[in-house]
């Protein structure tokens, strides 16, 4: 017991870190702060939609259902985000070469690596449950035991999601090999959680677009066969909803008797395989094949030192799972999301528009070009910074960030070289963007010729912002990759900024009068174009002082 | 040539891990640099190679002052650092053409170096694969082929017989000599004092921040002659400083 407590201990020091180690406590609470406002709009959303629906859900007597739908989509989301979470924590952690050398039994360090997991799912479980329960709270109508329960219940949720993700991917490591190379198994698990991801938020919506009748309908039909569904992939939920909102103590013996069985379960079967899984999961292969005379002669060939910066970023980025999912995948989901969704509400019937309609009506209108470039201009902002590229450009360094010092090549140079490849990559995603929106909205090709031009020059300018924010503050010190992308204060500020710019040069467009709105879209564009170039310069001459203090 | 001149670095927490540090190691030698942990050797190198800026002093790499023309400078000289993790997604054959492409080698050239060194180091079979695939000696091989195929005048190298096979740290070694005999110049950093009593034509030790020693053995061992080795000498210097 002693041996688990202390490397629990241990692993929570030196897990989760938002900043860089060296920043001051101010900063860190400022931090906190700034990221507990962020989550408020969430809340409040999730909080309104439960207020507004549990009136709904009384009616018909199913006050527990509703408090089961909220605790599936905790238990949903935890399971998710957490067939990320153990691989890397469980298998791919830099620790693990030096625990398996330790005098340690599997259980304790299974115990402490999910005791690790289960104290960051509460985050996730509390922006669900905390809404969910104040809304209850509102709506009355529930036993003296729900704030106890209810903390009973939050406590003991994630860890039957985790138990199940756990024991998948220790069932995973041990009998299929193919999953022991680190690289292979993020990159399959992060598409397939993006897969999950936008099936979920495909159910969610499609439940959304339903009318309060048919809702009605369906739960009076149906609600016995969603319990089901819940009692199928997670058997706890029925018996927690029904404590929490009829104050059965019964119940909530039954669900805590599922958890701990689950518990005993993952500890028994970890136990016997989870060392056999652990114990050589490598980092990648090799081939050991000897370059062919042609071959070499191929890949020596000599290159532009800015271009040969970009490809070695690229490389990495292409390479890298963490990188690859988080800055390259999002270029070209968005805009298959953009083509999949309308196309899928269609054919299910619940089109909120039709799109030949629309195109009627948007070319009849006057100042259509105008509308293009405002609306061009703004999404360079946000698809410009979608891929993060820019705005992690030094932090994706880590340690290696000394490399950029010793090479003979100008700091600016480097900088131009990366910021280069986050424009390229806006580029291709507003490319993309045009592409899926031409054939969902067929004007003439030259709008969407227009479109891309157009939005270079805003998606440079925020790339350049990007840049100049990292190399302000990058972040340095990280132990696995993807935290150089997450953790990062700089890729949540900048995004922000993105989405700011987008929001308010198109909500400019509304406040505009029509016989204004062509002339103003002439003059946006004829600032935007300097500033855009202005900012490409000052992120080269900023780079020379940034790099410098670095 | 390198030019260390009245070099102080304090860190924030107000250790001066550098202090009033001079050397200057001309071209056809092979200086040493040695001294216990946390003595201020790798902070030194860091200054040498422009990772780190000095409080005070100046820096010449062949006669160009590292903070005022640091381009050119750099161009002068290859570093091995004390850390062989750089790039590990690249492929080692992708790592060697990028060092190339910053040092302007022609492709002839480096194609030809490349497969010359790769024999000496025995990484013909590596080349393709990604370092990240490499053994920890892999790693510091393909770091120190990145710094010779670009042949720089002025050698810098940080630990550099860390997890090297004994083939390879004798190839190193040998391809250390003929730098030096070429009329350039090498600097590097040691805790295996029997490398350095082999391999160097002066030592540098540092203790505290401070030299403490810089000469030749000769000179050193006029001055304790008691001591039988290196080690001894070693350990007399730092006791003494």
């Amino acid at each position: 017991m002693r041996k688990y407590l202390t490397l629990t201990n241990v692993l929570l020091k030196c897990g989760f870190q938002m900043t860089d180690g060296k920043s001051k406590k101010w900063f860190k609470l400022f931090l906190y702060v700034v990221l507990a406002i962020s989550f408020l709009p969430m809340l409040g959303l999730l909080y309104f939609t439960v207020d507004a629906l549990l009136p709904l859900y009384s009616q018909i007597d199913q006050s527990a259902l509703m408090m089961g739908v909220m605790l599936f989509l905790a238990c949903i989301l935890i399971f998710i985000f957490s067939l990320f979470l153990i691989p890397s924590i469980f298998y791919f952690s830099s620790d693990l070469e030096i625990l398996l050398a330790l005098p340690l039994k599997s259980i304790h360090i299974i115990g402490a690596k999910f005791t690790v997991c289960v104290l960051y799912e509460y985050l996730f479980a509390a922006s669900i449950l905390v809404p969910t329960y104040a809304a209850y709270l509102h709506q009355g109508n529930i036993e003296w035991s729900f704030l106890p329960l209810g903390i009973i219940v939050m406590v003991l949720l994630p860890i039957f999601p985790l138990v199940l993700s756990t024991l998948f991917t220790i069932l995973l490591m041990r009998f299929v090999p193919f999953f022991k190379n680190r690289d292979r198994f993020n990159l399959i698990s992060s598409i397939l959680v993006v897969g999950l991801g936008m099936s979920f938020s495909f159910f969610m919506n499609s439940l959304g677009t339903q009318s309060e009748s048919e809702l009605l309908q369906a739960l009076m039909s149906g609600g016995s066969s969603l319990l089901s569904l819940f009692m199928k992939l997670f058997p706890s939920i029925p018996y927690f909803a029904r404590a929490l909102v009829e104050g059965n103590l019964w119940d909530l013996f039954i669900g805590i008797v599922i958890t701990l069985l689950a518990l005993i379960v993952l500890l028994s079967i970890g136990k016997f395989l989870y060392f056999k899984g652990a114990i050589g999961s490598s980092e990648t292969s090799a081939s050991h094949k000897q370059l062919s005379e042609r071959k070499l002669k191929q890949l020596t060939h000599r290159g532009n030192k800015k271009w040969t910066y970009l490809k070695k970023d690229f490389k990495i980025l292409l390479r890298t799972p963490a990188y690859f999912t988080n800055c390259l995948l999002m270029v070209i989901i968005f805009p298959i999301l953009m083509l999949v969704f309308p196309l899928l509400n269609q054919q299910d019937g619940l089109s909120a528009f039709d799109f030949n309609t629309l195109i009627l009506y948007l070319q009849r209108m006057d100042h259509f070009l105008a509308y293009v470039i405002w609306i061009a201009l703004g999404a360079g902002f946000l698809f410009g910074i979608f891929n993060q590229i820019s705005a992690t450009a030094i932090s994706r360094e880590g340690s290696q960030y000394t490399v950029m010092k010793y090479i003979p090549m100008s700091y600016r140079d480097q900088i131009h070289a990366k910021l280069l490849l986050g424009v390229l990559a806006g580029v291709i995603g507003n490319v993309a963007m045009a592409a899926a929106m031409s054939l969902l909205v067929p004007f003439a090709w030259y709008y969407y010729v227009l479109y891309c031009l157009i939005s270079t020059i805003t998606t440079l300018l925020i790339n350049a912002l990007a840049i100049m924010l990292d190399l302000a503050k990058p972040k340095l010190v990280w132990e696995q990759e993807a935290a150089a992308v997450k953790q990062n204060l700089g890729t949540f500020v900048a995004l922000m900024l993105g989405m700011a710019l987008c929001i308010v040069t198109i909500v400019t467009v509304f406040f505009i009068p029509q016989e204004w709105l062509m002339i103003s879209a002439i003059i946006a564009l004829v600032t935007t174009l300097p500033l855009a170039i202005g900012a490409y310069v000052l992120a080269g001459s900023y780079a020379e002082r940034a790099m410098r203090k670095l | 040539m390198i030019e260390i001149k009245h070099v102080t670095k304090t860190y924030s927490g107000g250790k001066k891990a550098v202090d009033d540090l001079s050397i200057t190691i001309n071209d056809g030698e092979i200086v040493g640099f040695i001294g216990p942990n946390g003595a201020g050797k790798t902070t030194t190198i860091k200054m040498i190679t422009g990772v780190l800026n000095p409080d005070e002093g100046e820096i010449l790499i062949n006669g160009i002052p590292m903070d005022k023309e640091p381009l050119k400078a750099k161009l002068e000289f290859g570093l091995v650092p004390d850390q062989a993790d750089i790039f590990l997604r690249l492929k080692g054959i992708e790592y060697l053409n990028f060092m190339a492409d910053m040092y302007e080698i022609p492709g002839d050239i480096r194609k030809q170096r490349i497969a010359q060194l790769a024999d000496t180091f025995e990484m013909n079979t590596a080349l393709n694969d990604k370092i990240l695939s490499y053994s920890h000696g892999m790693r510091q091989k393909i770091v120190i082929m990145g710094v010779l195929i670009c042949d720089p005048r002025v050698w810098i190298l940080d630990e550099p017989m860390t997890g090297l096979d004994p083939q390879s740290s004798f190839r190193l070694k040998e391809k250390m000599r003929e730098h030096a005999q070429r009329g350039h110049t090498v600097f590097f950093s040691t805790h295996v004092l029997e490398v350095a009593e082999k391999l160097c034509d002066k030592v540098a030790i540092i203790n505290h921040g401070k030299l403490v020693f810089f000469g030749t053995l000769e000179e050193i061992k006029a001055l304790y002659p008691q001591a039988a080795t290196l080690e001894e000498l070693f350990l007399e210097v730092v006791a003494h400083a």
